[in-house]
């Protein structure tokens, strides 16, 4: 779910999904585009476009679409390759996106990605770029100045490695850890120089500065 | 270059530093996302929507309506 200034953006489930509009302050919601044979995901907004991550009923992949949100408009691929995790966000010229990994590794060659927003229909089309790799079941992430913050859930079956909060230079870099064995972080947020979390498994919801503005 | 490699550095300190993360709510089951605004914090989670003060304080159910996924603006959730 997403909102601009006027509308409301959501995915429908059921075996016709699809991705629809309401007005904010009410009104019968307006079906921007079927997703056949899949689901909704996460979606981001900007000023022209709405992006989602799209979930497929089968086999393991996924996929970024987007569409216009000028009525009429058509369903565009932005990226396509593996199922995308929980995290998803956008800047001005690109979207962004975890890989949560592969099983065969206990999910610890997770990925932050991230595309231009003009991904496959741009010609040549363009290819994600891996701002950093090694991640330990990424989920979700959030974008400041900078910067990529990004909930790494651990393994949440073995309790002696819980996760962590870390963050990457968007240029790139090494990971930096902003807090260890913190639950099972899941989701995240930025707000007022602070970064939020959820811990799935202890259940806590905990804060700390952004690193960049502890030592202002 | 120097800008960056300056604030890498800066952050590492802080890091180093070590701080403990403020704790503003725990043994909520099932949270499935958090949002945030200018004063507090909501969450999804078994039971419903909750909402603590950003700088610490008790949470309190918000709404009792369950949800997989939570927006905010400047004055709904």
């Amino acid at each position: 779910m997403a909102v601009d200034g006027v509308h409301v953006y959501f995915g429908q489930r059921g075996t016709a999904a699809s991705l629809r509009r309401v007005a904010k302050g009410g009104g019968s919601p307006e079906k921007l585009a079927e997703i056949p044979k899949a689901g909704v995901g996460h979606i981001v907004l900007d000023g022209t476009h709405a992006y989602f991550t799209l979930l497929r009923w089968t086999g393991e992949g996924g996929a970024i679409m987007r569409i216009a949100k000028a009525r009429g408009a058509k369903l565009e691929t932005v990226y396509d390759g593996e199922r995308v995790a929980g995290g998803f966000a956008a800047d001005a010229t690109h979207v962004y996106f975890t890989l949560e990994g592969t099983r065969e590794k206990e999910h610890r060659d997770g990925k932050l990605l991230r595309v231009l927003k003009g991904g496959m229909t741009l010609k040549p089309a363009a290819r994600p770029e891996i701002i950093s790799s090694g991640l330990f079941s990424p989920w979700d992430l959030a974008l400041d100045g900078g910067f990529v913050y990004v909930a790494e859930q651990g393994s949440i079956l073995k309790r002696s490695d819980l996760g962590s909060v870390t963050r990457v230079a968007i240029a790139g870099g090494s990971r930096e850890t902003v807090a260890a064995r913190q639950g099972g972080p899941y989701s995240l947020a930025l707000e007022g120089g602070r970064v939020y979390w959820a811990a799935f498994t202890d259940g806590a919801i905990r804060s700390l500065p952004l690193l960049a503005t502890r030592q202002r | 270059m120097i800008a960056a490699l300056a604030g890498l550095l800066a952050a590492a300190t802080a890091a180093a530093a070590g701080e403990a993360p403020t704790v503003l709510a725990t043994g909520q089951t099932g949270v499935m996302k958090v949002v945030v605004d200018g004063r507090d914090i909501y969450w999804a989670a078994e039971g419903g929507i909750f909402r603590a003060p950003r700088d610490g304080g008790p949470a309190r159910r918000f709404s009792d309506k369950t949800a997989a996924d939570l927006a905010i603006d400047g004055t709904a959730v």
